[in-house]
This record gives C-alpha cells, structure tokens and sequence, in this order.
C-alpha cells in the first residue's frame, strides 16, 4: 500500500491531495475563527471588551488602505519614469485578492500558510501574496478551496531585489531557521564595491513575472563578503511579521498591456514586429511574452 | 461508531496540527497530534485498528503538506506495528509510559523524515537545527502524546468505545 501511495503519478497525488485539502477547509476555517474570537474574548476580559470588533474591522480598512496607497504609490513613480525614460506606455492591470490564514504546514519542514482562496476565487500558481508591509512569499499549490503559500523565509524560494538607495541588485532567498529562531532571509550577489548600510531597504525588482515591482522584502541586518571574495551577501529581516500573519492580498495580474507606443510615432504608424519594437536601442517584450517562463529569470523556488 | 470516531479523531488533529504554529526557537517543531493518535491507537486498538490509524493519519498529514503521500503512512504504521506487538506489556495507560513512547516515537520520525528529505534534496537542514528540532519535538510530544491519550480516552468512555478492553480487543477486523 505504501509502495503504491509513494509512487503515484503526480497528477493523481494532487487530485487527491485537493480532495483532503477540500474536504479539511469548512474545518479549518471554523478552527481558525473560533482561535481569532478566542483571542478576542481574551482581549475584551482585559478590558477592552466592545471595541474589539471595530478595532478588527477598522485594522482590516486600515490595511487595505495601506495597501492601496503603496500600490498607486508605485505606479505612479512607475509612469514618470517610464514616460520619461522610456516613451513606453505599460499598463498593469492588478487586483488583490483579500484572503484569511486558516493553517499552517503541518510538518513543519516548509515554511507555508493556507489560505481561504482557492482556483475557485480565480487563484492561480505562482501569483505573489503581499501585506501592507510587505511581501509574504507566492502561491505555490492551488486547491478548489483553497491554496498554499511558500513564504519568503523557505530557502526554496528566490527573489530577485534591489537595493533602490544604491540601485544594487541581488537575490533574496529564505534561510534555514536559526535554533534560537526567527525568521531572516539571504540576500547574495550583491556587487561587492556597492557600500550597503544596516537597515537598508530591500524591494522586489520586478524580474520575472511573479513578483511585483517595489514590493518591501525586508531590511538589512548584518553584512558580510561572500567567501569568494567576489560579492556581499547580507542577512535581511522580513519586512512581514510572517509567524502572525492573519490577512494576506493575493495579487490578481489579469491583464498587462504593454501598448509599445513610442513617443512621436503617429497612430498611422506600421505596427510593431511581433518579437518586440527597439525603442533607443532596447527592445522592449510585448506584455503576454514578457518575464519568459512561469518563474522569470532569477525568481522561482526549488521546493517540490 | 468506532471508524466514525477515528475519522473525527484524525480530522481534529488535523486541523490543531495545521492551526498552530511551529516552534520557532526550537527547530520549527509542530506538535505531533497526528503521531499521538497513532501511538494511542497501537496500546489500545487491534493490529487493524492501528494500522488504519496510522495510515490515515500519515496520509493526511502528507496531503497536507508538501512532503510525498505515503511517508508518514509508512513511519507511523511501522511504529504503530512495534507499539502493538508490545501492547500486553506496556503499561499503556500510564503517564509516565506515554511520555516515553511519545519522545522515542517523535525520535524517529523525525530522524527518519529529515533523512529522506536530505537524501532527496528537500531540505537543507544544518546538524544544529536537527538537534534543535529533536529537542522541540520530543519536549511537544511528551506533552501532547498522554494528553491526546486522555481526551481520547474520554471520547472512548462517552460513546462506550473499547473501554476495559484496551489490550486485546478485536475492534475492526
């Protein structure tokens, strides 16, 4: 029995994977509300009983808010520049996906959440999940009802950042829990004449399809040479508190229109070659065949 | 009633293994409910019953996760297999026999577990925070394993399931 459960075709391993998955939701959705009104309740006997509901709700408009601000925020430092530097109008159509945390791995050798959202609420693989404070890791495996976050601080999981007060470029990956705990992450490959100060910091580049541009991931902690001598490395403190995580966005990339007009060009113009137009000698990907594959270059995980 | 408390038993332990978090400061431990059904199972159940309990359980908790299906089945019924063996001669309602069977068994899942997912590439776990995680497990299981008992117990005395008949009874099969 086990010998045929260990050698399942994988597809077969995922249906029913989702089936229990499914079948467990309804349970750990009222689980995990019964522990938030249990910690309600905690919080109304020490006295601010009432005001608990509200505090909630207004924390949940708050966030939102939040959300919303950094997001326009970044698109409109986005258009400047690319209008500026450019003449290349982009348009990415993003909507967020409010979603409650209802588990966590139980093994406890990944570093995953499960969320309520699911391929019913539109939910795909591979789509990046944010908070206001930062970025929380990506959607690894998608069920009916709901689906599995690989969380920034998994050593599977790469992403490729920037340092935007240097401009110094690098590759965030999770890092092995230290036995005194806490979670902190690696950031590698930074050029190594690039001088990088403690509490700098680190946001998604936006390099591959997954993760949004300008999205926080965290702050610099330590610094330290790569032992090649070759480049800096720092040890980087998530942005997100990402053991009390209760709400997470998951960010809906419906539709990226990358229109490839070039200033002065008329609307008569011949239209652009489908491998993408040369705007001042860079050669700019259409939308739908940008970032290449599902993961982009230097993002992706290696977890199963 | 006795596959419909065992299916209630698991799906509960379950969903508390997957609500609460891992212990940070001690390797990401979680609490072995899953184990401690098992193991509660192997002193008090048939050979049949145990091994539907440690196979089910092991196949939830790999469902759940992203480990293979089928490797928790296996250590938990091969565990299970042992445990029931020796059933006559433990002193399974004991305390103190509980705490034990709990940190031995969570030894070797854990051992077991981060063997083949080194041997496989999964992981990448240094030695320390093996022991850590050895530490943490073993100090939730001796916790959890005789609780998990007692609450089992309890549900076992509610609905007149296998009460006094702990050690031979023939339960399923």
């Amino acid at each position: 029995m086990f010998i045929v459960l260990l050698n399942l075709p994988l597809s077969f391993s995922r249906s029913m994977k989702n089936a229990v998955s499914t079948t467990l939701s309804p349970m750990q959705e009222v689980g995990s509300g019964s522990m938030k009104r249990l910690k309600n309740g905690a919080n109304a006997l020490r006295g601010w009983g009432g005001l608990a509901e509200e505090n909630q709700k207004l924390e949940e408009e708050n966030s939102y808010l939040q959300m919303r601000i950094k997001e326009l925020e970044f698109l409109e430092s986005e258009n400047t520049r690319l209008s500026r530097d450019l003449k290349f109008s982009e348009r990415t159509e993003r909507s967020l996906v409010a979603a409650k945390v209802i588990g966590r791995d139980v093994s406890g050798w990944w570093h995953t959440i499960r969320v309520n959202r699911g391929r019913r609420d539109g939910i795909q693989e591979n789509q990046a999940v944010i908070t206001p404070q930062g970025l929380v890791g990506k959607v690894k495996t998608v069920h009916t009802r709901n689906c599995d976050i690989l969380l920034v601080s998994d050593p599977s999981l790469h992403v490729h950042s920037v340092i935007p007060r240097h401009d110094a470029y690098g590759v965030v990956k999770g890092r092995e829990v230290a036995w005194r705990g806490g979670r902190r992450c690696d950031l590698s490959l930074i050029n190594k004449d690039t001088r990088i100060y403690k509490y700098d910091e680190i946001v998604s580049s936006g390099m591959g399809t997954v993760f949004p541009k300008g999205i926080t991931i965290g702050y610099v902690e330590k610094i330290e040479m790569d032992s090649s001598r070759l480049y800096q490395n720092a040890v980087i403190r998530p942005a997100v508190d990402l053991s009390a995580l209760s709400t997470v966005f998951i960010v809906k990339q419906t539709t990226v229109e990358a229109n490839d007009v070039i200033t002065g060009v008329g609307a008569n113009a011949p239209p652009p070659a489908r491998s993408g137009p040369v705007v001042h000698g860079t050669t700019v990907r259409p939308a739908n065949l940008s970032g290449g594959d599902a993961n982009g270059p230097g993002e992706g995980d290696t977890s199963p | 009633m006795k596959i419909l408390l065992l299916l209630f038993s698991l799906a509960l332990g379950a969903v508390v293994q997957s609500m609460l978090g891992s212990w940070e400061t001690l390797g990401m431990a979680k609490i072995p409910m899953m184990l401690s059904i098992t193991i509660y199972y192997a002193l008090n159940r048939s050979q049949g019953m145990m091994l539907a309990a440690g196979g089910l359980g092991g196949f939830i908790k790999d469902a759940l996760g992203m480990t293979e299906l089928g490797m928790s089945s296996l250590i938990f019924c091969s565990i299970g297999l042992f445990l029931n063996r020796f059933q006559g001669d433990l002193f399974g309602n004991r305390l103190i026999t509980m705490v034990w069977l709990g940190v031995i068994s969570s030894v070797i899942v854990v051992t077991v577990t981060s063997g083949v997912l080194i041997s496989l590439q999964l992981t990448d776990i240094t030695f320390i925070s093996f022991l850590a995680r050895l530490a943490g497990t073993c100090i939730l299981a001796a916790i959890c394993v005789p609780l998990v008992g007692k609450v089992l117990e309890y549900f076992d005395y509610m609905l007149g399931v296998g009460v006094g008949s702990s050690s031979h009874a023939e339960d399923l099969f």
